[in-house]
């Protein structure tokens, strides 16, 4: 449009229709809609006059201070973008609060139960409440690896005005994951901490599980709001996008978010603290290179670890790792071997069906409709004004 | 210029503008076209979303004040953003020295 001032007749009225279409496209809390429309009114009032100090007609100059001010539809969806990246960054940094206090609880059920006279594994007594002990152990276990992928995700996504609705389901799906295991463990610890008989109630083990139970409980309620919160935003964010009839990216798999990590803190360091960068850069070039000798001398082994290539493989692999490691941690000696294999196969039941149910979900692996390389996995250079 | 070619460096660019004085939306972009001498002309709506952002993580602070028997919201940058933009004056150099070294070598 030429900036040569237009000689309509004087009307008006254009900016408040335009106002009233922004208002529309701002899903966001009251308040916040109502602060942006005030200042959108004002930018654009000080446009018009600007433009009839020009010569420009009412008319013109309001039709042309909107077309500066941008689309409607556009703005909104900036704004719902913005407002549900930053309400998912915060609930991930809540939810990384309340796992790192729920989990800090275990060693200190731990020590409690060794001051008490008791073995490492009392902190999860047997009797009086087999269930909620079991419970409290698989609790700990998804509310770290929820609590684990929702960081990687969150720094991945750090310092971005926007992060793309596959990219923030998942980061919602780890924390939700992470938020929900936390609420069992502290449960369980509930649980536990009332069925200890009367004569134990005063003893060093339940004043931490007091402690640990109380502590644990208020970080995962503030963590819970917070995730609600971002999950409602991310919502309509989703809406938006859907409304926009955009073909869906590809969700981002935690290889993906490892890798765009890595990016983000080469990125970060390069200009700060150049050798940090330099270590990261041959790190991850060690990194590269193992991988492509150890499938170049035991292709074989290597297929065991290639989280794409075979998950399943990789599942069993972690499987059995993590029911060697549960069948040594805190053995007593004189422990029937059929307590032992009690528990290693509850731990292996644990892996695997948490693989089986929420891999895909978390996007431990790959999702199972093929992929198409015409859906190109969210960028986030595509969101970053 | 595209609004394309802002990208990653927004952030900065408004700082620095209210950093030399506290300033409201249309004022800052005004001021963005004034010193770029017309070549960062973006959609002026999309400062919002990004001034609002900035004084989510800190490094902005906004009242509303009257002007000429208007109502406005004005910026000022808080010590946070001073600091940040500190840094990013510091990167940006550094990125800009080494693209000319580079650009100054080929030519």
């Amino acid at each position: 449009m030429s900036d040569r001032p237009p000689t309509s007749d004087p009307a008006g009225g254009v900016i408040e229709r335009y106002l009233a279409g922004l208002g529309r496209e701002l899903r966001l809390p009251p308040r916040l809609r109502r602060r942006i429309l005030a200042e959108a009114r004002e930018h654009l009032l000080d446009a018009r006059s600007e433009l009839g100090a020009a010569g420009w007609s009412i008319l013109d100059a309001e039709r042309r201070a909107v077309q500066r001010f941008g689309p409607s539809r556009q703005l909104g969806r900036l704004f719902v973008e913005d407002l549900a990246a930053a309400t998912a960054r915060r609930s991930a940094a809540a939810t990384t609060l309340a796992v790192a206090t729920v989990l800090a609880g275990f060693p200190v059920l731990v020590l409690a139960a060794i001051m008490s006279g008791g073995a490492p594994s009392d902190a999860l007594p047997p009797p009086p409440s087999p269930l909620a002990s079991v419970a409290l152990l698989l609790a700990f276990q998804f509310a770290a690896v929820g609590g684990g992928l929702g960081l990687i995700r969150w720094l991945r996504w750090s310092g971005q005005p926007a992060i793309p609705v596959p990219g923030l389901r998942m980061l919602l799906r780890s924390s939700g994951v992470a938020v929900g295991s936390a609420m069992v463990a502290v449960t369980s610890e509930l649980a536990i901490l009332l069925d200890l008989p009367a004569a134990d109630r005063g003893s060093r083990f339940a004043a931490a599980l007091t402690a640990v139970s109380g502590i644990g409980s208020l970080a995962t309620l503030v963590a819970v709001v917070a995730v609600g919160q971002a999950a409602v935003r991310a919502t309509r964010q989703e809406q938006l996008v859907h409304g926009a009839a955009e073909p869906a990216p590809l969700p981002p798999d935690v290889l993906d978010d490892l890798l765009a990590l890595t990016e983000v803190a080469r990125s970060w360091s390069s200009w700060r603290w150049p050798a940090a960068a330099r270590t990261l850069d041959l790190a991850v070039e060690a990194g590269r290179g193992a991988w492509a000798w150890l499938q170049g001398r035991w292709p074989r082994l290597a297929s065991w670890v290639d989280l794409r290539g075979h998950p399943w493989r990789v599942c069993l692999a972690v499987t059995l790792a993590a029911a060697i490691g549960s069948a040594q941690w805190g053995r007593d000696p004189g422990e029937p071997l059929m307590t032992v294999a009690l528990w290693s196969g509850l731990e292996a039941a644990a892996v695997v069906s948490g693989f089986v149910l929420l891999g895909g979900f978390l996007g431990l692996r790959p999702p199972v409709r093929p992929r198409r390389p015409e859906l190109a996995r969210a960028d986030s250079s595509d969101y970053d004004l | 210029m595209k609004a394309e070619a802002l990208k990653g460096h927004l952030d900065a660019l408004l700082l620095a503008v209210i950093a030399s004085r506290p300033a409201h939306g249309y004022a800052v972009i005004e001021e963005l076209r004034r010193r770029s001498a017309g070549a960062f002309d973006l959609p002026e709506g999309t400062v919002y979303p990004a001034l609002h952002r900035l004084e989510r993580a800190g490094l902005l602070h906004s009242s509303w004040a009257s002007e000429q028997g208007r109502k406005r919201r004005v910026y000022e940058v808080t010590d946070r953003g001073a600091s940040v933009l500190k840094d990013r004056k510091r990167d940006w150099r550094g990125f800009a020295r080494a693209v000319d070294a580079v650009l100054g070598a080929t030519t």
